[in-house]
């Protein structure tokens, strides 16, 4: 090899290095690393070789080249297939060559390395090809110049296999398209980062465009009228467009177990766990399935990404172990997956996947990072709403209470009528929010009169409700003629299955002759009957049986009967009054509320109930109170 | 109130834990309306951790069985202990709820028969 070419060749090999120092400089350049090892080893090959002509210099270093070359592809497309084989071979066949060259043995040709190289450039040219979309990343660093490269390999190779290094002329041939094939790597690299950069730029601007599209959905969603699922599909909606995927879904956390339960979905967003062979048939049925099956936290990558509170991005679900289900090719084909926890503060609400369906497609980090930022808004948008929804809720309940404290009022009696031979005595006060206590007082004719005390369940409207209609039924049926048990029963009959079961009520029904001075009573699960005797000075508990009212269709009722004497106190009450707390949380209780009787008794009916007033008053204290109290007094004459 | 779910085969155990009031018994029916919805056929609930029960607390245990009667499904109340037994004595409920003992007596009464 005459000084020219050496020159030449040195020339080049120092250019590319040189380019490629400058443009691999202090930006991304995909597979820098093994371009400086094969462009210095041209150069320091070259340098020895004017030095040191050995024959099987070129060949045995051209064995390294390629090594370089093929670990170019690799690092540049991020993929490492084992090519532990490849690189034994070699390796020894290097060893065994260096040895030779220095101690020869047995003669070596260029020639016989040489048939190596061929078989190493056949595996180079395979491994090049079979880089694809797929699989790899950056691929046209690899598909734009793999032709020109095996080519231009295969070629120069093969001349110099026949001709040898010792013709000026093999090297006038080879060299310039070797050099060219060479540059053109570098020229690749810098277009497609360029493109890449214009990509990223057309990515956020339309990202961004997406993000305006979302807000402007989500705010027409939100002032026609909160509609939750209507808003997670906006947003899932607009998160599968961000980010160019096939299939999305919205899971959030339920209530009281721990599972994710499906609020939205886009697309066919398969399952990612094994599902029963009848619904792989159909999509819709797939669908029907996934949205019908609770996901236990912690199972499949999306309980994953809420248990974990981690987002997850699965490139290529055919390498993931976790994917396998839906890395064959049938309808629950996955190729590329994201998973992005919904995160407020501390709390994980649920979770935002999006999905590629279609063979050959990918999500990137920039649609990973892309979606991350979305998953934010929306976390945010959907907590606000939860808890918009929850003020919404409760200012309706309010104004649902004040109504229903309208009715209670409307029901109670006005005023306490005036008996000839007893002295009636009430203390009634509701509780805001509640309004679940009714009495009644109803004179009847040939000197009887009704006590009717009674406490629904629940509160709000539908507790209002119950209390009207109880309160229709005793007026419709209670006459002179009439007993306490069987009001009672037509009471429960009429009401039983006609109200909520949760909406059941208590009813305690006093009739009380004046004239004979006798009592009936009877019970519907209220507090039994209170019995002051004025002769003795104590106070007994009468109470008779029977289940709630609205529960039981065929409940019976007994009836108790009693004969009072002049003095003698009936007292009905509701726990309102018994259960009455103080700030420490205890209670007024039975015992206390006797005692006070007892002691004041004598003092006539109103000022007794004066008294019961202000010593529930002064156990209670400034404590709120939490339910209605009511307390009716009939003093015998 | 905080409502937590355990599982024994097929059998579900609600065990109940706090105020079981006014405020928050709507909580167990809506809870118990999604289990039948998904199809739980066994039901046991735990009343032991509850603190107080008013008349709300005995609405939703009425709720509870009548609708689970309604579907033929059985359940077993367990831990009725303390203030919540006087709550459901004073309604005199105490014959009409399928009351037993303790939870291992309710899960040999409800195991599937082999």
């Amino acid at each position: 090899m005459n000084l020219s070419i050496l020159w030449a060749k040195l020339f080049l090999s120092v250019s590319l290095l040189a380019v490629l120092t400058v443009i691999s400089r202090g930006r991304k350049f995909p597979g820098a690393a093994p371009l400086f090892v094969l462009f210095a080893l041209l150069i320091a090959r070259d340098i020895a070789y004017s030095v040191f002509p050995h024959p099987l210099l070129i060949p045995l270093s051209d064995i390294v080249a390629l090594a370089a070359l093929l670990a170019w592809s690799r690092v540049a497309t991020e993929t490492w297939p084992s090519d532990r084989i490849y690189l034994g071979v070699n390796a020894v066949a290097l060893a065994a060559g260096i040895f030779l060259a220095v101690v020869p043995l047995i003669s070596l040709s260029a020639f016989e390395v040489g048939l190596l190289l061929l078989a190493d450039m056949v595996y180079v040219a395979i491994s090049l090809g079979l880089v694809s979309t797929y699989t790899a990343r950056n691929v046209p660093l690899v598909s734009r110049t793999r032709f020109l490269l095996i080519s231009v390999l295969f070629l120069s190779h093969i001349i110099t296999l026949l001709y040898g290094y010792g013709f000026d002329w093999v090297h006038w041939v080879v060299l310039p398209p070797l050099y060219v094939s060479f540059f053109s790597i570098l020229l690749t690299t810098e277009l497609f980062e360029r493109e890449d950069l214009t990509r990223t730029i057309k990515f956020y601007s339309s990202s961004l465009d997406a993000t305006y599209d979302f807000m402007e959905n989500l705010g027409s969603a939100i002032t026609a009228k909160i509609d939750l699922p209507r808003v997670m599909e906006i947003i899932i909606d607009s998160a599968v467009h961000s980010v160019g995927a096939d299939a999305g879904a919205i899971l959030m956390v339920d209530e009281y177990q721990d599972v994710l339960r499906v609020r939205a979905t886009y697309g066919i967003y398969p399952p990612l766990l094994e599902v029963p062979e009848i619904v792989r048939v159909k999509a819709s049925s797939l669908k029907q399935y996934f949205t019908d099956t609770p996901i236990p936290l912690g199972q499949s990558v999306l309980g994953e990404a809420v248990k974990g509170g981690l987002a997850i991005l699965i490139p290529d679900c055919g390498k993931d172990p976790r994917m396998q289900q839906n890395s064959k090719d049938d309808i629950l084909f996955v190729s590329s997956l994201i998973a992005i926890p919904l995160v407020v503060g501390n709390r994980v609400l649920g979770v935002i996947s999006a999905l590629k369906r279609a063979t050959n497609q990918n999500f990137t980090d920039e649609d990973f990072q892309h979606l991350k930022t979305f998953a934010d808004y929306a976390s945010i948008t959907i907590d606000n709403l939860y808890t918009y929804l929850e003020v919404l809720e409760k200012r309706q309940m309010e104004r649902e209470v004040d109504i229903a404290a309208q009715i209670q009022k409307r029901l109670l009696p006005t005023q306490v009528p005036t008996l000839p031979k007893a002295t009636l005595a009430v203390h009634s006060v509701p509780a805001r929010g509640v309004s679940g206590d009714y009495y009644d007082i109803i004179p009847l004719d040939g000197e009887k009169v009704a006590l009717v005390i009674c406490d629904v369940a629940g509160k709000g409207i539908p507790a209002a409700m119950v209390m009207v209609m109880i309160r229709s039924i005793v007026h419709l049926l209670v006459g002179p003629g009439s007993d306490a048990a069987a009001t009672l029963s037509n009471i429960n009959q009429g009401i039983t299955g006609r109200i909520e079961i949760d909406h059941f009520a208590t009813i305690g029904i006093l009739i009380y002759d004046q004239e004979s001075r006798e009592a009936q009573y009877a019970n519907a699960a209220h507090l039994p009957l209170m019995v002051y005797r004025h002769k003795t000075g104590t106070l007994a508990k009468l109470d008779a049986k029977g289940l709630p009212i609205g529960v039981e269709r065929e409940a019976n009722y007994e009836q108790k009967r009693l004969r009072v004497e002049p003095g003698d106190l009936l007292v009905l009450c509701t726990d309102g009054i018994v259960e009455a707390m103080n700030a420490e949380g205890q209670q007024y209780t039975l015992g206390r509320l006797k005692s006070v009787i007892e002691k004041e008794a004598s003092a006539g009916a109103d000022k007794l109930v004066e008294s019961i007033r202000k010593d529930v008053g002064v156990h209670v204290g400034g404590a709120r109170q939490h339910d209605d109290q009511t307390l009716l007094l009939l003093q015998v004459r | 109130m905080e409502l937590k779910l355990r599982k024994a085969g097929p059998i579900y155990v609600i065990d109940v834990v706090g105020e079981m009031d006014l405020y928050n018994a709507f909580k167990l029916k809506d809870l118990v309306r999604k289990m039948i919805d998904s199809n739980v056929a066994s039901f046991i609930l735990n009343l032991e951790q509850v603190s107080y029960m008013d008349s709300s607390g005995i609405g939703a245990l009425l709720y509870v069985h009548s609708e689970l009667k309604k579907k033929g499904l059985p359940l077993r109340i367990v831990g009725v202990t303390g203030s919540v037994r006087k709550v459901i004595e004073l309604t005199k409920l105490m014959e009409y709820f399928p009351i037993v003992t303790d939870l291992n007596t309710a899960l040999q009464q409800l195991k599937p028969k082999v």
